[in-house]
């Protein structure tokens, strides 16, 4: 595969630094955390038999892998509102 | 176990920054055939953090600065070298196709959101749904709920039919979701030659203009989740 040049130029942005906000302002744009959330949980080679992730200790294959896309904060406070005294009975968060 | 964050062609160049992976430790290449695994190892699996999600795509991101790497889903873990060595031969023709598929590109995201005017808004997630009295109101209220849904996702895919069609002419890879929550409405994404980001960019800003109505937010480069 040939070597890709002007590596530093691709991370130049044209658009306003507000347009091309990632993840980094976190704290006060929790809405571009989709886009991280999205693509990293959600997206990717998956390598079939081997993906088991968890939050706050449950396995995301209690609760469905496509399920968290709003934000892991989302997910966690729906599972701690939702969580009786067993966490792996709680109900996977659905799509609307 | 074997934390992996993406696989590489073994001629890619090496980034010229000693890359820190999740953890704080570095990362593991492990070569087999014309594939290169990215990996740390770690006591256990990860959890899902945001902190680990942002080491996790950074590591991915120091590939894509100097070639396009296939980025593995979060969570992707071996439990030995051998098994990741086992995983890399089994899969070589495909990694092999989709690594030339993405050469040379990456992935633009365009986040889509309503502005005012929009038709349809998305309710906030967290509102709570309204306490019913009977039986017979729950079902109401869980029928308009459901009504309310499908006209949101209605909208929604309409919204991204007017991005997606906006540029159609660059003929693109694209991909998108609906995601009607928390004020999004979905995300549109295109896999865009490193040549042409500025014109991609600007495309996206003319879009803007032509759009008022939805709020776009263009976000990349990214290596190519979407595409692989």
């Amino acid at each position: 595969m040939p070597a890709e040049r002007d590596a530093d130029r691709l991370f130049d942005v044209t658009l306003a630094q507000d347009d091309i906000a990632f993840w980094e302002d976190d704290a006060g744009d929790r809405q571009s955390l989709v886009d991280l959330i999205n693509r990293v949980l959600d997206r990717g080679v998956v390598i079939t038999g081997d993906v088991t992730i968890s939050v706050a200790g449950v396995d995301l294959v209690y609760l469905g892998l496509s399920a968290v896309l709003t934000s892991v904060a989302t997910a966690r406070e729906r599972m701690d509102r939702n969580a009786g005294p067993d966490r792996r009975s709680v109900s996977p968060p659905r799509d609307g | 176990v074997l934390h992996g964050y993406c696989i590489r062609g073994r001629g890619d160049p090496e980034p010229d920054a000693v890359v820190e992976g999740l953890g704080g430790g570095g990362i593991l290449r492990i070569e087999e055939g014309d594939l290169v695994l990215w990996c740390s190892e770690l006591d256990a699996r990860p959890a899902v953090t945001i902190d680990h999600l942002k080491a996790h795509d950074n590591v991915v991101r120091a590939a894509l600065r100097v070639a396009t790497p296939l980025p593995l889903r979060f969570g992707t873990a071996f439990d030995d070298e051998a098994a990741a060595r086992a995983m890399l031969r089994e899969r070589s023709e495909e990694f092999g196709a989709a690594l030339e598929r993405v050469a040379g590109r990456v992935e633009m995201g365009i986040r889509v959101s309503a502005a005012e005017g929009f038709e349809a808004v998305p309710e906030p997630r967290s509102e709570p749904r309204p306490k019913a009295r009977s039986g017979r109101e729950f079902l109401e209220i869980r029928r308009r709920e459901l009504d309310a849904a499908a006209s949101m996702k209605a909208a929604a895919g309409a919204a991204l039919d007017r991005v997606e069609s906006g540029l159609v002419d660059l003929a693109l890879p694209s991909h998108r979701e609906i995601l009607p929550r928390e004020g999004v409405l979905g995300l549109v994404a295109h896999l865009v030659h490193r040549g042409d980001l500025g014109l991609y960019r600007q495309r996206v800003a003319a879009l803007r203009d032509d759009l008022p109505e939805l709020v776009l937010v263009p976000s990349g480069p990214w290596a190519p989740y979407s595409f692989v």
